[in-house]
């Protein structure tokens, strides 16, 4: 049984993989709740993922990938993780990567202005200089530039370096039961930015996880516009891969944004372009998921639904359609199981693929899980 | 995907205004969303007081199901004032599926799901509106993955109101068995219930006590369940069932005018109908179970032929209609459900036994008294073994009833016949249970019917209570498997098992002396054949049971013994097992493992020993080196058969002289030792004679000193009768064993050669 985690970090991703052979791996890092605040809804990241470590006796992840620079994706992991290139970075509490994902933007990118990017950035330098406990992901070009200009080799760092359309080797079907198939970066794009573009570089995958002879299947998307999903389709396509973008679970791109579907809004749903329209509605599978990383899905006419960050109610409308073709489910990290108190999402994989647990605890569990109020 | 839901009949109204106290508490709990996972749709009060909480709850689905579940349901919920019933819990969705645990009501929609596998009663006690809540999201998940529904149970509805019960021949499920009618004839015993119990056969035993006819079809194999709501009439029966192809009311107007030729007077007779339904997991494919039901009338035959059309009364007779009235269809022939099952079958009696089914073997069980009668009940109870037959030649005394399985009906009788009679009125499929009314001591004509039992079992049970059988079986009988002896201490407290190896190499005989020996070096097994205060010793065999024993003790022990044979027959080594019970009913379990047996042949006496003993010399005249050491053998004599048994040895008295040159067994305290000795083992291990052994550089013959004191023993045993044995212990483990005998007033003897 693998497992896959997602918690409640309002608008920021983080998702644990927890596979049936032990091993653990993070997408993302953002603990975002404000530890002042008691009204704040948003889980307790690094707590939550310490507990979970220290259940299992362990002190790493196998791998963590950072989908890309943006502070969503990695609020607070300079004093969440143990970082090789600093001894600032290296306190006995600290949690280790043993490798280290990035696209090759994370690297080649000019110094980022959130601190805690700039910091991750050095590490991700530092790994690559070293040559150990770091995988890129493609743009050779962009990192031939880099390597040139901070005088090393490319060509002795090409083991450290994965293609999109490859599996990453630090994972295989007969190893551990899954599979990480890299759908973005592209060595090249179509429309070849002049600035780096975070979004269209950021890391996709599918993950594709067996138990036994039964495959379940996980899209998850960063924060990928629709214009970078379109491309992902067409090489996809082209290439005959069309089994790769097939998914039983979806970790929506950009906190469900009407931008990832398509340009226009909608009034009460978003019309998705032509590719994302085939990939979602033809390569669902039955009971699919959907997960939207995201702050509650805004009421129709509300302050909210106004604003013109995500999460996006015209997008929400358009996946929870495709999912009641396929009795599917649309879950919003901040919705679940409900606004009012919303817990971690655990999606659980086996012999008859993906169960998102609805689990209750009951009150004596609940009771003994922390010391009780003083008494008087 | 838009959602079609039944409607729920009442009027609205808010939670808190609803009146019975676990419809307000499920109702306000939703309505605050204290409950996780559910959510209220809507409250309403209905009919007859009635309260109904509707309200959706998401459901923990994997992607993969087997009956298909969405990730949010619709329930309705219907609570009655009386509370005196699991409030009525329904799935509002129109198209829920067919699904196991489903309860029959008049109506197939909305599905009625069945909650709690537990009374009410006991729900009660911890019903909670979040918990109730609880039980139907997981009974839903479970659903979903297929999980709440036992292997054996039917696919159709429950039955929560059924008219009575039935049963009906086992064998009824296999096609060419399907006979057209079976006999309901007036139970022996009559019930104290108020719905009819009745057993169906296939044979009617006389026409006189018939009760019902009960008319059997059977439909074509189909995939899905039929009866899916209660048929209030024989025509709605039948056109529920028409789905399946069966045409029950024509199947039953050509019988009817069969059975009114044949059997005219069974005419005021009622009929049931019991249709049975072959169940297949994929359509075409093959039958893997045949769901039987049965529906109750008032109908007699000639009321049910004149409802269907069949004939008409005319003038006190019956007019057969040509053509039949097929306008009649039964409309106004009211039905019942009978809740139908099955007779038990020997596979299912393992089953419920919580055993796989054993491989087949053929047992004979010798002795049927107190304990093996009980033993032999509990074991039929799960058709353990195979085929049996039970060999005893005692007849049931009255007194016997306290404590033997049998009851006073079978006073008179063999009670091996009686066991046997009781132990095939178990399971319907299957009589195991043979008997041989033979003395095993003493089978007379009976000797070759004897042998012939015991040579196609593979397991030879004595519960005798006899060491003389016991030897019998060991060493007079050659025919049959393992043979395994199941007794009683003399106290009743203590049962013991003692069982041959499965490929005989430790032999009955030799196990039990075995056995004698851990109860005298054993510390757990003190006092374990000795009498209780006032016992009197009953016979000269230490397995005979006192007059006074408590039959709660024997039943006890009967469980512990037919656990442990069934546990036994997997294992194939030889075992000594005691189980000790005290006056607060702690067992404890003892295992002795037996030791490899050393049989040696001396002139016409077989010597049986063990490595043990041998082991126990020699590591005596390890200790006293340089000095020679010795003592008192101790052992069994079987004079009839010429067997010595050496068991064991008692340390060298105090006041021996243990010399590098000699040694002299002195005597203080072996008599007090040896009549304790004779006295833990119910007198079965006695003195037999002598060891000593030499020191280092000298071989195990005999020296003249030896040859004095082997004539002094061979004279003083000879004065009984008996042998003089004496065991010569040298270097390296080697031993020499001398048996002698008074033969004509002349001293014989031999020796064993050096053994290593």
């Amino acid at each position: 049984m693998h497992k896959i985690n997602f918690f409640p970090l309002g608008n920021a991703d983080c998702c644990r993989i927890d596979l049936e052979c032990g091993k653990k791996i993070l997408f993302d890092y953002a603990d975002t709740r404000d530890i002042d605040d008691p009204e704040d809804l948003r889980w307790d990241l690094s707590n939550e993922l310490q507990k979970d470590l220290k259940k299992c006796d362990r002190k790493y992840y196998d791998v963590v990938a950072f989908t890309h620079l943006d502070k969503d994706h990695l609020k607070g992991s300079s004093k969440f993780f143990y970082l090789e290139h600093s001894e600032k970075y290296q306190e006995e509490n600290r949690v280790h990567i043993e490798v280290m994902w990035v696209p090759a933007g994370f690297i080649t990118e000019p110094k980022p202005e959130d601190e805690d990017a700039w910091i991750l950035q050095r590490e991700a330098r530092y790994r690559f200089k070293e040559k150990k406990g770091i995988r890129v992901f493609s743009r050779p070009e962009r990192l031939a530039e880099w390597c040139e200009e901070n005088e090393i080799s490319l060509a002795e760092r090409k083991s450290l370096i994965t293609d999109a359309g490859k599996i990453s080797p630090e994972f295989s079907i007969a190893r551990d039961e899954v599979e990480f198939f890299i759908h973005s970066p592209f060595a090249m794009r179509q429309d070849e930015n002049t600035v780096e573009d975070r979004n269209g570089d950021s890391i996709v995958v599918q993950a594709t996880f067996a138990v036994g002879q039964v495959h379940t299947k996980a899209l998850l998307m960063a924060d990928s516009t629709h214009e970078a999903l379109s491309e992902i389709v067409s090489v996809t396509k082209r290439k005959g891969n069309d089994a790769r973008l097939e998914w039983d679970i979806v970790k929506l791109p950009h906190h469900c944004s009407y931008l990832s579907l398509g340009p226009e809004k909608g009034k009460e749903k978003t019309e998705p372009v032509e590719n994302v329209a085939w990939l979602y509605e033809n390569q669902v599978q039955q009971g699919g998921i959907i997960v939207s990383t995201s702050k509650p899905i805004p009421i129709k006419g509300s302050k909210e639904d106004e604003d013109p960050q995500p999460p996006h109610r015209q997008a929400s409308n358009y996946y929870k359609d495709v999912l009641d073709e396929v009795n599917g489910q649309f879950i919003v990290t901040m919705e679940n199981p409900s606004k009012a108190a919303p817990k971690p999402l655990v999606i659980e994989i086996g012999m008859d693929k993906a169960t998102i647990k609805k689990r209750v605890t009951n009150a004596a569990h609940v009771a003994i899980s922390r010391p009780a109020p003083r008494a008087g | 995907m838009q959602q079609d839901f039944f409607d729920v009949p009442g009027h609205l109204v808010s939670p808190s205004q609803l009146n019975i106290p676990k419809a307000r508490e499920l109702g306000l709990a939703l309505e605050t969303g204290r409950v996780e996972y559910a959510q209220l749709i809507e409250t309403k009060k209905a009919l007859e007081d009635r309260e109904v909480v509707v309200f959706e709850v998401g459901v923990e689905i994997p992607q993969l199901m087997v009956h298909p579940i969405q990730p949010r349901e619709r329930i309705s919920v219907t609570f009655e004032v009386t509370d005196d019933y699991i409030p009525k819990t329904e799935a509002l969705r129109c198209d829920f599926p067919q699904v196991p645990h489903l309860n029959l009501h008049l109506q197939e929609f909305p599905r009625y799901l069945c909650i709690y596998a537990d009374r009410y009663e006991d729900v009660k006690r911890r019903w909670t509106a979040a918990r109730f809540v609880q039980s139907i999201r997981d009974w839903l998940a479970l659903t979903a993955k297929g999980k709440l529904h036992q292997t054996d149970q039917p696919l159709e509805p429950l039955l929560l109101n059924f008219f009575g019960n039935i049963t009906i021949p086992c064998d009824l499920s296999a096609h060419e068995e399907t006979p057209d009618l079976l006999y309901v004839t007036k139970p022996m015993i009559s019930i104290a219930d108020d719905k009819p119990f009745l057993i169906a056969h296939r044979q009617a035993s006389s026409q006189n006590a018939l009760d019902y006819l009960v008319s059997v079809h059977r439909s074509p194999p189909h995939v899905h369940g039929v009866i899916n709501s209660y048929p209030t009439s024989l025509e709605k029966l039948a056109i529920m069932v028409q789905s399946t192809g069966l045409d029950l009311l024509q199947d039953l107007r050509d019988r009817l005018k069969l059975w009114h030729k044949e059997i005219p007077n069974l005419q005021d007779l009622k009929v049931l109908i019991l249709i049975l339904f072959p169940r297949t997991r994929i359509k075409g494919g093959p039958e893997e179970r045949v769901d039987p039901w049965t529906f109750w009338s008032e109908a007699s035959l000639h009321v049910l032929g004149s409802k269907l059309g069949v004939w008409e009364k005319r003038s006190e007779k019956l007019g057969l209609l040509i053509p039949t009235d097929s306008t009649r269809k039964g409309a106004d022939i009211s039905v019942g459900v009978l809740n139908t099952a099955y007779e038990l079958t020997a596979d299912l009696a393992s089953v419920l036994n919580g055993r796989r089914t054993d491989k087949k073997i053929h047992l004979a069980a010798i002795g049927q008294g107190a304990l093996g009668s009980q033993v032999v009940l509990n074991l039929a109870r799960s058709c353990f073994g195979g085929t049996w037959t039970l060999i005893d030649n005692d007849i049931l005394m009255p007194h016997n009833l306290a404590r033997h399985a049998l009851f006073k009906e079978f006073i008179g009788s063999p009670k091996a016949d009686g066991v046997a009679m009781l132990a095939n009125e178990i399971v319907s499929d299957f009589k195991p249970f043979s008997t041989l009314r033979a003395d095993v001591l003493s089978p007379g004509n009976l000797e070759p019917s004897l042998r012939d039992a015991l040579q196609k079992s593979q397991l030879i049970l004595d519960m005798s209570a006899s060491v003389s059988v016991a030897r019998r079986l060991a060493m007079d009988i050659q025919e049959g498997g393992r043979r395994v002896s199941l007794f009683l201490a003399p106290t009743g407290e203590d049962l013991i098992l003692l069982a041959e190896d499965r490929a005989r190499e430790t032999t009955l005989d030799a196990i039990e002396m075995q056995y004698y020996r851990a109860v005298l070096e054993d510390q757990r097994l003190k006092d374990h054949l000795n009498l209780k205060e006032g016992q009197q010793r009953y016979g000269q065999s230490c397995r005979d049971i006192t007059f006074t024993l408590p039959h709660n003790l024997i039943a006890m022990h009967a469980a512990i013994g037919a656990t442990a044979l069934q546990n036994l027959i997997d294992l194939p080594q030889a075992s000594i097992i005691i189980w000790r019970s005290d006056k607060d009913q702690n067992v404890q379990c003892i295992n002795v493992t037996p030791k490899p047996v050393v049989r040696l042949k001396k002139g016409d006496w077989t010597i049986v020993t063990d490595e043990s003993l041998l082991e126990k010399l020699y590591s005596f005249r390890q200790e006293r080196l340089p000095n020679e050491t010795g003592g008192v053998l101790l052992g069994a004599f079987d004079v009839e058969r010429r067997h010595i048994y050496i068991t064991s040895s008692l340390l060298s008295p105090p006041d021996s002289l243990e010399l590098s040159t000699g040694y002299v067994r002195g005597c203080k305290g072996l008599k007090e030792t040896l009549t304790q000795v004779g006295k833990s083992t119910n007198e079965m291990i006695e003195y037999i004679g002598e060891w000593h052994s030499h020191p280092p550089s000298s071989n195990t013959a005999p020296s003249n000193y030896d040859i004095q004191l082997f004539q002094w023993l061979t004279q003083t045993m000879g004065g009984e009768g008996l042998p003089a044995v004496m065991i010569i212990v040298g270097e390296h483990g080697e031993y020499s064993i001398f048996v002698g005998e008074m033969l004509e007033d002349k001293i014989s003897f031999s020796k064993e050669a050096p053994f290593e």
